[in-house]
């Protein structure tokens, strides 16, 4: 089968293949590996590395530089501010096995993401299909509702940072005039923070659910549901036992990009509270950066960012597999298989 | 048969759409409100208080926030980096869907790549990348980011590309080569004129990745040759918060993309989705 390694594949490509050839007039479900060359082998073959080839080496490059220097970083103990480069092999390994905060960073990012994806994913599929289901300038609403999600994360962190302002913000406003508790400082009370910056992230994130599933439900078949209908199927039925299975394709890959997206997330965080009061939002995006940059600790950050990459990209890659295999694109479901 | 759905009037629907709807604008047009209160208070706690519009914030912005030489940066780096993936990525996506079968090997290798590519933590790029970059001295240099954008946009670009010319029939170059013509003039003049749209719609949706990017830009770029979301982040440091100027810029930052969404909102979930969901 194929090897996994990233890095690996396109040396494969790039790097010389025998050019086995297939008789012209294959059907197209030919075997793997041997299907792409019909006419002319060798020139077909020669311009098709010339054209790709030197994208390909670029992106090569690149890869092997990340790997490169992430590998010296890991084994020397490297400070942005001391001009040494102390040679310390594992033991920064190690060094994350007892760190405390670390473990807490994991703990803060799984709640974030497990949080905010279910609501994201429950409140834009409910959205979605009363868009669908037709209301009185849709077309207007979902123009609207894309705004949020071209905004830069760091804007979106900045507004909601005013917006959960105990004094002049818009949360404690709106609180005032129906008499509410007020003058919370929403960022700064650990009990508070971790639901604030979900919230932003479900602002900005669920448009992008909708979108996605907007799409989807108008490429549904018809028939299914003119057959529901003649059969007596309720909305609440047709849509509990037609409608939602057949997004599940669609709805696999928004979960799925969400995730990396959340996973990812850092810019609106750090602008709301940079990981604070405590630790209460430090997710582990939001750690990895302040050991580098802020306490300089570079080499440190690599390593736990090294393990927490390995861990994601692993984590991800089957459920990448399964997903992209949900979209009927077999090639890559066959390539990774 | 009996039970009725909650969701069955159109004016049910339509309420629950435009509540929702309105969630995602007041924080909108309430940033915009600030932006155009005098400079004084504009972070004010009664946000309905009535007020006398002035541009003295976007003044300040532009005069002494840095905002023109921020816009100026993102624009050149942004709009060159797409440029170069583009040019890039056409070729590699021709490859693998006109040239080689799209169900073959090496083109699934090569879309596994770029799906491992996107996969990959960026946070685990960060700190390798900022040492690569420090030891030819490029921290602190347009450069940097200019190389780095367009390997970000790559990824999005080939898979993007693909399936526009997916969609092309491969006959259509078959009979091209048997005219005599060579891969790159299939290329340029039967494949390119075909997905043209689609080309454009791509460069759009590279734009709208890199212009917002802040993680990598904090750290490599500073001062006179920062991108527009440093400049932003900037207001929260001399002198307090400026609330006023510092939402000036993010309406400037936030207007031209929002357009652009809005010009390629039907190839929007496409493109969001790297090509899966059409």
């Amino acid at each position: 089968m194929q090897q996994n390694s990233v890095h690996g594949t396109v040396e494969r490509v790039t790097g010389s293949k025998p050019g086995v050839g297939q008789p012209t007039g294959q059907p197209k479900t030919g075997r793997r590996g041997r299907a792409w060359l019909r006419s002319s082998p060798s020139q077909r073959r020669g311009s098709a590395f010339a054209m790709a080839g030197p994208g390909l080496l670029l992106c090569l490059a690149m890869s092997v530089i990340v790997v490169t220097n992430a590998v010296w970083l890991i084994v020397h103990h490297e400070n942005l501010l001391s001009p040494q480069h102390q040679f310390v092999g594992a033991s920064e390994l190690r060094q994350l096995l007892n760190d405390h905060t670390l473990r807490g960073s994991l703990v803060v990012t799984v709640v974030y993401v497990a949080t905010a994806l279910p609501i994201e994913v429950a409140l834009g599929v409910g959205i979605s299909l009363l868009l669908h289901y037709g209301v009185r300038g849709g077309r207007v609403v979902r123009s609207l509702i894309i705004v949020p999600m071209v905004l830069a994360p760091l804007i979106v962190g900045l507004i909601w940072r005013m917006i959960y302002d105990p004094s002049a913000g818009l949360l404690d406003y709106f609180l005032r005039e129906v008499s509410l508790p007020s003058g919370t400082a929403w960022l700064a009370n650990p009990h508070t923070a971790l639901w604030g910056i979900i919230l932003a992230d479900v602002w900005q994130w669920t448009p992008f659910i909708i979108i996605i599933t907007v799409a989807a439900l108008e490429s549904l078949p018809v028939d299914p549901f003119e057959a529901a209908q003649i059969d007596g199927a309720g909305t609440f039925q047709t849509v509990r036992h037609l409608t939602l299975p057949l997004l599940q394709p669609a709805l696999a890959i928004a979960v799925f990009l969400r995730l990396i997206g959340l996973v990812n997330s850092f810019a609106s965080i750090w602008a709301m509270t940079m990981g604070g009061p405590g630790t209460t939002t430090m997710t582990f995006n939001v750690y990895a950066y302040q050991q580098g940059f802020v306490l300089f600790f570079i080499g440190y950050a690599t390593t736990m960012c090294f393990l927490y990459g390995l861990l994601v990209t692993f984590g991800i890659m089957p459920l990448a597999r399964r997903v992209l295999g949900f979209a009927g694109d077999d090639n890559l479901a066959k390539a990774a298989a | 048969m009996n039970r009725r759905p909650v969701v069955n009037g159109k004016s049910a629907r339509t309420f629950v759409v435009y509540l929702y709807a309105a969630w995602c604008i007041v924080p909108l047009v309430w940033l915009v409100s600030i932006s155009l209160r005098p400079p004084v208070n504009a972070f004010t706690s009664n946000p309905l208080s009535a007020f006398r519009p002035t541009l003295a914030n976007y003044a300040n912005a532009f005069d002494t926030g840095g905002v023109t030489g921020g816009l100026e940066t993102s624009a050149l780096v942004v709009g060159i980096t797409t440029l170069v993936a583009l040019a890039f990525a056409t070729p590699i996506a021709y490859v693998i869907t006109q040239v080689w079968r799209p169900s073959s090997a090496s083109s699934g290798r090569v879309m596994l790549y770029f799906l491992g590519a996107i996969i990959t933590p960026p946070i685990g790029l960060l700190f390798p990348l900022y040492n690569a970059f420090d030891i030819v001295h490029l921290v602190g240099s347009v450069w940097s980011v200019l190389i780095l954008y367009t390997f970000f946009s790559l990824p999005l670009a080939v898979l993007l590309l693909r399936t526009y010319m997916l969609a092309v029939p491969r006959e259509l170059a078959e009979a091209a080569r048997v005219d005599g013509a060579g891969e790159w003039r299939v290329l340029g003049t039967c494949i390119l004129p075909i997905v043209r749209g689609g080309v454009i719609a791509t460069g759009v949706l590279c734009v709208l990745q890199q212009w917002n990017e802040y993680m990598f830009a904090s750290v490599l770029l500073s001062g006179q040759h920062a991108t527009l979301p440093i400049v932003i982040a900037s207001f929260l440091n001399f002198e307090g918060t400026q609330w006023g100027p510092l939402s000036a810029a993010g309406v400037i930052g936030a207007f031209p993309m929002v357009v652009f969404a809005l010009l390629v909102q039907r190839q929007l979930a496409r493109g969001l989705t790297f090509g899966a969901v059409k």
